[in-house]
């Protein structure tokens, strides 16, 4: 649902870096129905986010106006379901996630009041451009998902597959049907449903 | 409100309508599918799949990680999926 992208300007969410080393976090996580929530320290004050793959780091109208963020750029952007918009992106000195700690990041300026989601009281979204410095497992059997950055700390299944990651860091990988069909796709933590596909991709 | 019809010889709804909402706005009205069905995702089959469609591109959302154990690392580019033995339902 809150998928979103933007045009063009390859890597441009790309910048900053993770500053902790040696990390781990857990994120409670009961529900799938239910968006990912996490709060997180911006200049000393803690803020509701969304876990969100789907979508860059993304702040609300509200914080931008409070913090006065840098403005990197005015770009187009569209979501999920193709509505589009031209939208600030802010760079973000410092945001800390439990022990976590990120600096540069830039973020996109989103309406969340005035968007569908304006209900849920959101002030901003985590998404893949924090998630790339990252392992993430979501663990629903274990109602957790861990943030870590040592490999040693989680526990795989025995068979890795690649993900090739777009200039958003969307982790896109393939799934097949019946071994003829192959639908390569992102996983997006902001999505409650199972599964879309691309239209084109479903009539073939 | 989207208006289906059921191709039983193919398992699939076909519809016109507004599939959802983004965080910019509703969808437009749009040509839809709902396939009922399964895929494989490394080596692990998720029967009675129910995906839709969209426009842009393709996503797997929040409803797989009650068939299993998601572990992306967006560090050495690879991911892994345990399933577990039967999917946990969501209140």
């Amino acid at each position: 649902m809150l998928s979103v992208s933007l045009y063009a300007q390859d890597g441009i969410m790309n910048q900053g870096e993770m500053v902790s080393k040696k990390v781990y976090h857990e994120i409670p996580f009961f529900n799938t129905k239910d968006e990912i929530v996490q709060f997180v320290t911006l200049k000393g004050k803690s803020f509701k986010f969304i876990f969100d793959t789907g979508a860059p780091l993304a702040i609300s109208n509200e914080l931008q106006n409070s913090h006065q963020y840098p403005i990197l750029h005015l770009v187009p952007l569209k979501d999920a379901h193709n509505n589009s918009d031209t939208i600030k992106i802010v760079l973000i000195d410092t945001i800390q996630i439990g022990n976590i700690v990120f600096k540069d990041i830039p973020a996109v300026v989103i309406d969340f009041k005035n968007s569908p989601i304006g209900c849920q009281n959101i002030d901003g979204i985590i998404g893949s451009n924090i998630a790339r410095f990252l392992l993430v497992q979501f663990d629903l059997s274990q109602n957790k998902i861990i943030f870590t950055d040592q490999h040693d700390k989680i526990i795989f299944a025995k068979e890795k597959l690649p993900i090739i990651l777009d200039n958003q860091s969307n982790a896109f990988f393939k799934v097949n049907f019946n071994d003829t069909i192959i639908d390569s796709l992102h996983f997006d933590s902001g999505m409650g449903k199972l599964y879309d596909m691309n239209i084109s991709t479903a009539k073939n | 409100m989207i208006v289906t019809f059921k191709d039983e010889k193919n398992n699939f709804y076909k519809g016109y309508g507004i599939s959802g909402q983004g965080i910019l706005g509703n969808a437009q009205e749009e040509e839809t599918y709902l396939i009922n069905t399964k895929f494989k995702l490394g080596n692990h089959i998720i029967e009675n799949a129910q995906i839709g469609t969209t426009p842009t591109v393709s996503r797997i959302g929040r409803e797989l990680l009650n068939h299993g154990i998601l572990t992306i690392d967006y560090i050495r580019k690879q991911y892994s999926f345990e399933k577990i033995p039967s999917p946990i339902k969501s209140p």
